[in-house]
């Protein structure tokens, strides 16, 4: 089974046969970037799964579903329609997650078949083509990776007030721990824009901030479910 | 300007604080410190004292009973023993200046025990907060000491508070947010998370992917034995010392990554950062095929590993410095080291 073959979203919604789970999980133990995609995926879907329940404005499938049409979209397996705004922003991160991670997912190997790591030393226009269309891969998978963060931080900001100020304050200084990686990359890919450790670097450290999100959400919604779960319970009036 | 009303709030309450109460109410912690007893002055100064409530249940669940935690605030302690029951002791813990409504409080905090078959679900239920009553949290937290069959399954969750699993063979999950995660002599240990806090992981094993992960803490594990690994932390360090696994992902960012052990033939061993140092220590005999690179750190090994392609061919002299790929005896193990600025270290044990 090679990355193409890999049944991604049957494996991540645990849909898979035996025989191919097995066959599954040989791929994803000699693939570190299926195995860092469905890694991510399942967190993102964990993440959607546990937020509550709220009607969304009446209007926001038709114009979702209208900004879609609008954008070019890669054909994909149909999943269900969520039913919840914060279900809607989560997919949607997800969604752009899954489309940078497929993307970082095979540029490594693209990248190594397709750029030498030494110069030529006449390097033609075709290499020199062929060099652009790289960096302008690597930009969009830069871009697609940027949407996911700001997609999951957009949650995180709203809701942040559910969790610990505590436990805020320690995802806040880890998000600026990574916010610093991925400005060393970055730096570091302005003086080698080449240099495939200082991409590996920036998409690591990028993939490292999606992750930390997505765990601020998961926790925000952890918080938010007890809530809802004290609300239920009709519990007496403390003041009473 | 900013800190003088917190310092005179401070000082305000320690002023106030009823001493002789502070020290006889209740015990210092563990490590006895003039740290301790002063936050627990100030604590009793801001909160008031605190009132207890202990409660036992004992349930029969048979050999393979599985326990199924659920806390907000407050440690769980979860060890195996003999026997086919599970006891649950919860001390409730309330404070309030008042205390005839710490007592009102305490009796509204409630442990709910549920059985469903051989499975014992335990959930900490706190009464709702009156907004209007100008009420600012409760400041309520049960910790509870749980005692299971040996064979049970454990799955314990806790906000704020600290997490230990011992000796239990059934499959184990444990998981807090603040506070550190512990767990001893479990052969099947399935994960061990937190967010701030440490996780620790001593003389455990796992039937498939064993999971430790924390945000800003470190993770240790020691005596570990299981086919599947993976650690994250993004802050911490993670130190592995003495442990089997044939796959290993162990990934920082900032922290550094400690791996001494005896490699798997076949097995597969992947190490991680961003500005943390990675230092593998092996044995002498170990083969093993390398790849290890750093963007603007170093690469060092102690083994001579025969060049598969380096800059040897020589483009940037620096390279020699940063990127490593060949192999070393037998070439058993599959070590794949990357950092972006922090040094590599393969040494011999």
């Amino acid at each position: 089974m090679n990355c193409h073959e890999f049944p991604l979203a049957d494996c991540v919604d645990g849909t898979l046969s035996p025989a191919d789970e097995r066959a599954a999980e040989r791929h994803l133990e000699g693939c570190p970037p299926c195995r860092a995609l469905v890694a991510d995926l399942r967190t993102v879907r964990a993440a959607a799964f546990t937020l509550d329940r709220r009607q969304p404005p009446a209007d926001l499938l038709d114009r979702l579903q209208a900004r879609l049409k609008a954008e070019p979209a890669p054909r994909s397996r149909v999943l269900a329609w969520p039913n919840t705004r914060g279900a809607w922003a989560v997919w949607l991160a997800a969604a752009a997650t899954l489309m940078l991670s497929t993307i970082v997912g095979v540029m490594p190997l693209s990248r190594s078949a397709r750029v030498p790591s030494t110069p030529a030393p006449n390097t033609t226009l075709e290499g020199s083509a062929l060099v652009d269309s790289v960096e302008a891969d690597l930009q969009a998978a830069e871009s697609h990776y940027e949407r996911a963060i700001q997609g999951l931080e957009q949650i995180a900001k709203t809701d942040s007030g559910e969790l610990d100020p505590q436990v805020a304050a320690v995802l806040q200084k880890n998000l600026q721990v990574v916010d610093q990686a991925i400005d060393e990359s970055r730096a570091a890919l302005k003086t080698e824009p080449a240099s495939s450790r200082a991409q590996d670097g920036l998409f690591e450290a990028m993939r490292t901030k999606v992750a930390l999100l997505q765990q601020t959400v998961e926790l925000i919604n952890e918080m938010r479910k007890g809530n809802q779960a004290e609300a239920g319970r009709l519990m007496q009036d403390l003041s009473r | 300007m900013d800190i003088r009303l917190p310092v005179a709030i401070l000082c305000a309450g320690l002023l106030s604080a009823p001493l002789d109460a502070a020290v006889t109410n209740r015990l210092p912690g563990p490590d006895g410190t003039p740290r301790t007893l002063w936050l627990e002055r100030f604590t009793e100064a801001r909160q008031g004292p605190e009132e207890t409530d202990r409660q036992v249940q004992t349930f029969k669940v048979g050999a393979d009973g599985a326990l199924d935690l659920s806390n907000i605030s407050g440690d769980v302690q979860v060890t195996g023993g003999g026997g086919n029951e599970i006891r649950i002791e919860a001390v409730k813990r309330v404070r309030h200046r008042d205390a005839s409504e710490a007592r009102r409080l305490l009796q509204l905090l409630r442990v709910e025990a549920v059985q469903i078959g051989g499975r014992i679900e335990v959930r900490t239920l706190y009464p709702r907060r009156n907004e209007q009553s100008g009420e600012r949290g409760l400041s309520a937290r049960v910790d509870y000491v749980v005692t299971v069959p040996v064979a049970a399954a454990v799955a314990v969750k806790t906000i704020s508070g600290n997490a230990v699993v011992a000796k239990v063979d059934g499959e184990v999950r444990a998981e807090t947010v603040s506070g550190d995660v512990s767990v001893t002599a479990t052969p099947n240990v399935a994960s061990a998370r937190t967010v701030s806090g440490n996780v620790m992981a001593r003389d455990v094993g796992g039937a498939n992917t064993l999971s430790l992960s924390t945000v800003s803490g470190t993770v240790t594990a020691s005596g570990l034995k299981a086919r599947s690994l993976e650690c994250g932390a993004v802050s911490g360090n993670i130190e592995l010392s003495g442990i089997q696994v044939e796959r290993l992902l162990a990934k920082s960012v900032s922290g550094d990554i400690e791996f001494g052990a005896v490699l798997a033939k076949g097995g597969r061993y992947e190490f991680g950062a961003h500005s943390g140092n990675i230092r593998v220590i092996l044995a002498s005999d170990e083969g093993f095929e390398l790849d290890a690179s750093t963007f603007s750190g170093s690469v060092r090994s102690d083994f001579p590993v025969t060049l598969r392609s380096q800059a040897a061919s020589s483009r940037d002299r620096r390279d020699t410095n940063r990127t490593i790929r060949g192999a070393y005896g037998d070439a058993g193990a599959i070590l794949s080291i990357k950092t972006f600025s922090g040094t590599v270290v393969i040494s011999r044990k």
